[in-house]
């Protein structure tokens, strides 16, 4: 039906505008779009379909488990903050390739910002994985910043319903020295030397967590290493440079089971200093219901839990527990009253929480006043408050 | 371009492949420090409420955008995108009386923020489609914006007023929405490019433009709606396309059957956008990489002010925490040695701490600051530099070198931390508590939990005395999350809103780059009346004025605050040695424009 309009002018009168702006002051008053068709004003139908299926609760059954015990082996990701973040921007801020920084391990002397994955691993690659302290020693001749390396690295142990044990190995830390040091100190290094550890758990490709992995393979060259999808070639050619012999799994974007009551979540997207994806562990305890385990949550923590809840069924439909850094999410929002970590995690309704430095100290204290469940530590170990479960800290679930 | 660089996944073409690539593309972009300063936008935020979409802000517009995954088909992935208009803003007037209702519902910012589930955001508020198609092998990328210059609805037999029948709020075959669709894809065209332009530091191959005729619907009392060939709006179709192959079957696709027509060089809208930092063409007219793709953002400087106990101390830890957070790095300048000052043990991290030397900052200026400044950012290239100044300092001293350091920062605000609880007592006791309240931009009224109404009513209007223009923010413990400190500086972001959005006949124009100090020096006295009436003509593009002025037939100096069109004069009673001059701050200043009149 064809139109009987084409060429009108296209007027508004000032009257009829002046009398649009009173009616719509009156509007806020709550006239719905149901009483506007009395005046002959219609809602536009949509002409547009959209054929894209509606997501729901999936609700994925991955078993259940009697509980689960973390033991930070060190949370002390780097020791500096204005040093780190010094480089970072120096180097040309946050989307420059994290290998090409000169930091150890992969320093080539030639300074900030210049480096490269190649040049740096030729200096050390023959001494990797037994002979990490001659390695060391190159590696702080030729880096920048060496020591305000650290690492993050957690031994994660699932007890079944039958009583099994099976311990994880979350993330290899940063610096060689560092990382040894508190393998040694934690007993990790004898636990891998002695194959009780099933399996290594990189949560992402970014230096504080992966590129201590030579200190893994030292101990256990053998270990099945799970890595989430998304890494680049640097870091999957620096697990064949760091000695590793055994089996690597990917793990795909979406859910992976691992035994029943454990699954990780690998996020597809991208994290700061050119690296991309990230896996967390999930864990359903007994009558408690869901752990959630993070390296860094750069995901956020809004994404993390919407998608635990979105696509996991758990006991008693309840997030039991978190542990981990926790970031509100990879956005800054444009309302920045949505920007409260606070308030966010008070929405999941968390029954026991345990923060590292990641959250930030006064976040953590804001936490505790807030009277959030959670967990303090010792801050023993290089580890600098008590608010966060620190350096040989341990938190269990169930 | 290597899709591949982007991110290291095999892309695909399904749903979750476009939106992981929408979403790469939206988060890198937040990394980047620049972007936000030309292109002015001003966060995101996802929802997965029913389905992913995003909403997104820009400085020059009081609205949010959304977009969201539409439909794929065998080529491309069709986003759509949304402008939710603010209740207060004009272009609601444009908008259809059903969208203005919705506007008008208090509960529409936080649907907005999830508008993927609620289908009345879905169907209206629409503004245009981007159709992008990826081909990883051909290492192409091709993106094509499509909007009308108006969206436009008729009312076939108009709308009548409901409580005067008499009156029709929209005529009979008259316009219910008229909006300008198309202008608005702007903002996010331009922040697309700019992104791809720093992310694979490559131009586009591609960069067309074509017209066609638009259509409008109009609806009849039965609320039937037709669709018809509008003879006054147009369709644009702007396609941009990057890698090694060319796009021009992907452009032909989309204009099948539109009789769409190529625009060359000599129109003004293709004009507008050679003006665009991320389009630079060479000698032989093919599109090159801009400077822009290098830039590096200048940290922006805030100084922070405050009598001793106010609170400045949890002020600054608070900021800083909150810009870690989010990756970003701050750097403080302080110039009390020794003094209650910032612990870094408290803050569990270190952050660059640079004194200055020699006693108060606002004493002996010269070259102090721009040493300290220059030091802080060799060492560590923040990205906000706080300048903590001592508790009894007088900030007006410092205003007036402010624009000498425009080369090294961007000046954001002097932020002046008040102790409610003791600020009526300061006002009676210290000039210099009433100076830094006078030089703020934003006062942070601290320890507002403990004021009870009546106090707090006195300290407002004690405050309101003494500064007409600043921002009064209530806080606690000195806590506030820096974006709401940000966007209370009155100013820019209404200002540039108003120059684009509101004015029919204002010509495109382009996001500040860098909006700039200067300061003029007044070496006579000025005429009280012709010095209002010149601060009630100054153009839009100034909208800051700070300094101290003497006036003909009048003993004391007196303070000029100018913001956003409003200003005051107060007058200084001590203040004889005062330097009298004026910053302006704004875009495109030129000095000689100001010297004149003054």
């Amino acid at each position: 039906m064809r139109c009987a309009f084409t060429k009108k002018e296209a007027i508004m009168p000032t009257t009829q505008t002046q009398g649009r702006r009173e009616f719509l002051k009156g509007a806020a008053t709550g006239l719905g779009l149901g009483t506007l068709s009395a005046m002959g004003i219609f809602s536009y139908s949509p002409m547009r379909a959209f054929f894209l299926p509606e997501a729901e609760r999936k609700m994925a059954d991955f078993g259940t488990c009697k509980s689960v015990k973390v033991t930070n082996i060190s949370e002390t990701s780097w020791f500096d903050n204005s040093i780190l973040m010094g480089d970072i921007k120096g180097a040309g801020g946050l989307l420059v390739n994290q290998y090409d920084y000169n930091w150890a391990p992969f320093g080539d002397g030639s300074g900030l910002a210049k480096g490269s994955y190649e040049r740096g691993i030729a200096k050390i690659k023959h001494l990797l994985p037994n002979h990490l302290e001659e390695a060391w020693e190159i590696i702080k001749t030729n880096s920048v910043n060496p020591d305000n390396a650290g690492g993050f690295a957690a031994l994660v142990e699932i007890e079944s319903l039958e009583g099994k044990k099976t311990k994880y190995l979350l993330d290899s830390g940063w610096s060689y020295a560092w990382m040894d040091e508190c393998f040694k100190r934690e007993g990790i290094d004898k636990m891998l030397q002695n194959n009780e550890i099933e399996a290594l758990i990189i949560s992402h490709e970014h230096f504080d967590h992966f590129w201590g992995l030579p200190v893994t393979m030292k101990y256990a060259p053998n270990i099945k290493i799970i890595i989430p999808e998304g890494f680049y070639k640097e870091g999957l050619q620096y697990i064949k440079d760091s000695g590793h012999t055994g089996e690597v799994v990917v793990a795909k974007k979406g859910r992976n089971d691992w035994e029943p009551g454990f699954c990780t979540y690998t996020f597809d997207v991208p994290i700061i200093c050119r690296v991309f994806g990230e896996q967390s562990l999930f864990v359903n305890v007994q009558d408690k219901g869901l752990v959630s385990i993070t390296g860094c949550c750069h995901q956020g923590i809004i994404k993390f839990a919407d998608t635990a809840y979105k696509e996991l069924k758990y006991d008693n439909d309840q997030m039991y527990g978190l542990y981990g850094g926790l970031h509100i999410s990879p956005f800054e929002d444009w309302d920045p009253k949505y920007d409260d970590l606070v308030i966010s995690l008070g929405k999941w309704d968390f029954q026991k929480v345990g923060c590292n430095h990641c959250t930030g100290l006064l976040t953590a204290q804001k936490f505790i006043r807030a009277g959030y469940p959670v967990v303090e530590g010792t801050a023993q170990h290089r580890s600098k408050s008590k608010a966060y479960l620190g350096n040989g800290d341990i938190i269990t679930f169930g | 371009m290597r899709i591949d660089d982007l991110y290291p996944l095999a892309f695909e073409h399904t749903a979750q492949g476009f939106r992981t690539l929408m979403r790469t593309l939206l988060i890198k972009a937040n990394y980047d420090g620049v972007l936000k300063k030309t292109t002015g936008f001003r966060g995101m935020h996802v929802s997965e409420e029913r389905q992913e979409c995003w909403t997104l802000k820009f400085e020059q517009f009081a609205g949010v955008f959304g977009i969201f995954l539409a439909n794929l088909d065998d080529t491309f992935g069709h986003f759509h995108l949304h402008y939710f208009p603010s209740p207060q803003e004009a272009l609601l007037e444009k908008c259809s009386l059903a969208e203005a209702c919705l506007a008008n519902a208090p509960d529409f910012i936080d649907k907005v923020r999830t508008f993927y589930a609620h289908d009345a955001l879905l169907a209206h508020f629409f503004i245009g489609t981007l159709a992008l198609h990826v081909d990883p092998q051909n290492e192409s990328f091709y993106g094509a914006y499509q909007g009308q210059m108006r969206e436009r609805i008729y009312a076939k037999e108009g709308v009548v007023h409901p409580h005067e029948p008499h009156t029709l709020l929209v005529p009979k075959e008259g316009l219910d929405k008229d909006f300008p669709a198309f202008r608005l894809l702007l903002p996010l065209m331009h922040f697309f490019n700019t992104t791809l332009l720093r992310l694979t530091q490559e131009p586009p191959r591609t960069f067309e433009l074509f017209r066609a005729k638009g259509t409008c619907l109009t609806y009849d009392s039965a609320g039937v709606f037709h669709s018809a060939a509008d003879g006054g709006s147009v369709k644009i179709l702007v396609a941009t396309g990057y890698g090694k192959i060319p796009h021009s079957t992907l452009t032909q696709t989309l204009l099948e059957g539109t009789h769409a027509k190529k625009m060359d060089d000599s129109k003004s809208l293709t004009v507008f956008f050679q003006k665009a930092p991320w389009y630079e063409l060479d000698a032989n007219n093919h599109l090159v990489t801009t400077p822009l793709a290098q830039a590096v953002p200048k940290p922006k400087l805030i100084v922070v002010t405050g009598f001793l106990g106010s609170g400045k101390t949890s002020f600054l830890q608070h900021y800083i925490e909150h810009e870690t957070q989010n990756n970003r790095f701050v750097g403080i300048i302080q110039n009390e040695l020794g003094k209650i000052g910032l612990d870094g043990k408290l803050l569990d991290y270190d952050y660059s701490l640079v004194e200055m030397d020699e006693g108060c900052v606002c004493c002996s200026l010269s070259g102090q600051l721009r040493a300290g400044i220059g030091a802080l950012a060799q060492k560590a290239s923040p990205d906000t530099i706080l300048l903590e100044t001592s508790g009894v300092a007088n900030p007006f001293n410092l205003l007036s070198e402010l624009d000498e350091l425009d080369d090294l920062v961007d000046f954001e605000a002097i932020v002046t931390v008040v102790d409610g609880v003791n600020a009526l007592a300061l006002f009676e006791q210290y000039r210099i508590f009433q100076d830094q309240v006078r030089a703020a931009d934003v006062i942070l009224l601290n320890k507002s939990d403990l004021l009870d109404e009546i106090t707090q009513a006195k300290v407002y209007a004690r405050i309101l005395a003494n500064n007409r223009c600043a921002a009064i923010l209530p806080v606690v413990e000195g806590n506030i999350h820096p974006s709401t400190l940000r966007h209370s500086i009155v100013a820019s972001t209404s200002q540039i809103a108003s120059l684009i959005s509101e004015e029919e006949s204002a010509p495109f124009t382009h996001v500040d780059e860098g909006i700039s100090s200067l300061k003029v020096t007044l070496s006579t006295p000025l005429t009280k009346g012709l010095f209002s009436t010149y601060l009630r003509k100054l153009p839009k593009k100034i909208y800051r004025v700070k300094g101290v002025v003497r006036f003909k037939d009048e003993p004391n100096p007196w303070v000029v605050q100018y913001v956003n069109g409003q200003f005051e004069f107060l007058e200084q009673c001590n203040g004889a040695n005062t330097e009298t001059f004026l910053v302006f701050i704004g875009k495109d200043l030129d000095k000689g424009y100001f010297e004149g009149p003054l």
